[in-house]
């Protein structure tokens, strides 16, 4: 199932800023171990999704991942081999906004090995550099 | 229960974000300690030392008894929060809170889950609804973790805060109802069946708005693009 909002208050939105690290979203909160974002970018719904399966895939229907991260915002593009002009193009795609320090996921109920090795295929779908990080305290 | 370590800290006269990026690169760490039985006061410990502490201790809630220079009288504290640079994994800032040894302290101890659940080998998962208990006890009594047996939960069994065997003199504030762990059953991902996959990309593809604007917009340049090409026959 497509990730994306169920209603938004504006069809289009503006690039925004990625400035800065991430002040929310940047710590262990469900889960014993996470992937973290190293770099700021825009992740697509479908990449996330990519991402989701890679992971329960490994795990086979062992422990329980959490995604952190929800493609709220929408991009536009215009249609091939039109001219500038004539206003915004239409909503083609929808991102998260991905800040250095954001917990993209979480996963518990396994040993660090595996979990180490799910969030290392699901590190492989997407472009940013992240890194594996477990609460404190987790064994 | 606790260990209550030695801590010697400094006064710190500065503040402000340049000084304190001067203060942590010369390997101290900025703090400040404060509760009913000691005045606010800024403070700066010494980083190597407060690592080594905080490595060594089984949970986040930390008592030390502060030796502040200048002041004769000792202040036992606890590590109230401490702030971390969540992307190169250094403590920012340290708050101490002032206590009484006398009078009980809240805080959040970490539940430590022992053993496999019988239910594991049946195919569920077990999974931590809290990760932490709310307790309320004297200083001396603060435990590090809560440690639950769980290898006796079958499918669908669960920890209640009831079932968590409390040291003597903790107390807990949260409902004995309220579930800590359980042992959930797998949720089973169905597979798209590749016919069903293919009928449901059609209509989407058709549905889809971008697609839809595209075919007309393509159509009216090719009429645009010939009423030149006819002007210049004429």
């Amino acid at each position: 199932m497509a990730l994306l909002p169920s209603r938004t208050k504006f069809r289009k939105s503006q690039r925004g800023s990625r400035a800065g690290n991430a002040t929310r979203g940047n710590k262990i909160d469900f889960g014993e171990f996470g992937l973290q974002s190293l770099d700021r970018g825009w992740l697509k719904n479908n990449q996330i999704e990519a991402c989701r399966v890679a992971i329960t895939r490994f795990l086979k229907r062992k422990g329980k991942v959490f995604i952190r991260i929800f493609p709220h915002k929408p991009v536009t593009a215009r249609p091939p081999e039109t001219r500038m002009g004539k206003g915004k193009g239409s909503p083609e795609f929808w991102v998260a906004v991905i800040f250095p320090g954001t917990v993209l996921f979480e996963i518990s109920g396994v040993n660090e090995a595996t979990a180490r090795d799910a969030c290392r295929l699901a590190a492989a779908k997407i472009g940013i550099r992240t890194r594996f990080i477990a609460r404190h305290g987790a064994h | 229960m606790a260990t209550i370590l030695d801590l010697s800290v400094s006064k710190r006269e500065t503040s402000g974000k340049r000084a304190m990026g001067r203060l942590r690169r010369a390997g101290s760490i900025p703090a400040i300690v404060y509760g009913r039985t000691h005045a606010s006061t800024t403070l700066q410990v010494d980083g190597k030392t407060f690592n080594r502490i905080v490595e060594h201790s089984a949970s986040d809630n930390i008592l030390v008894t502060l030796r502040i220079e200048g002041e004769a009288k000792e202040q036992l504290a606890l590590v109230q929060e401490m702030q971390h640079d969540h992307l190169k994994g250094g403590i920012l800032h340290i708050d101490f809170h002032a206590i009484s040894a006398d009078e009980e302290i809240h805080a959040e101890v970490p539940v430590d889950l022992v053993g496999t659940p019988a239910g594991i080998k049946q195919g569920g998962v077990l999974e931590y609804i809290h990760h932490t208990l709310e307790v309320r006890c004297l200083p001396k009594n603060l435990p590090d973790k809560l440690p639950v047996d769980v290898s006796h939960l079958n499918l669908n069994d669960s920890v209640h805060v009831r079932d968590i065997p409390l040291p003597e003199g903790v107390k807990t504030r949260m409902d004995g109802d309220v579930v800590i762990a359980m042992v959930a059953e797998p949720k089973v991902e169905a597979e798209p069946e590749p016919a069903a996959a293919a009928a449901a990309a059609t209509p989407a593809a058709g549905a889809a708005p971008a697609a839809g604007a595209a075919a007309p917009a393509a159509g009216a340049a090719a009429p645009a693009a010939a009423a030149p090409a006819a002007a210049k026959k004429k």
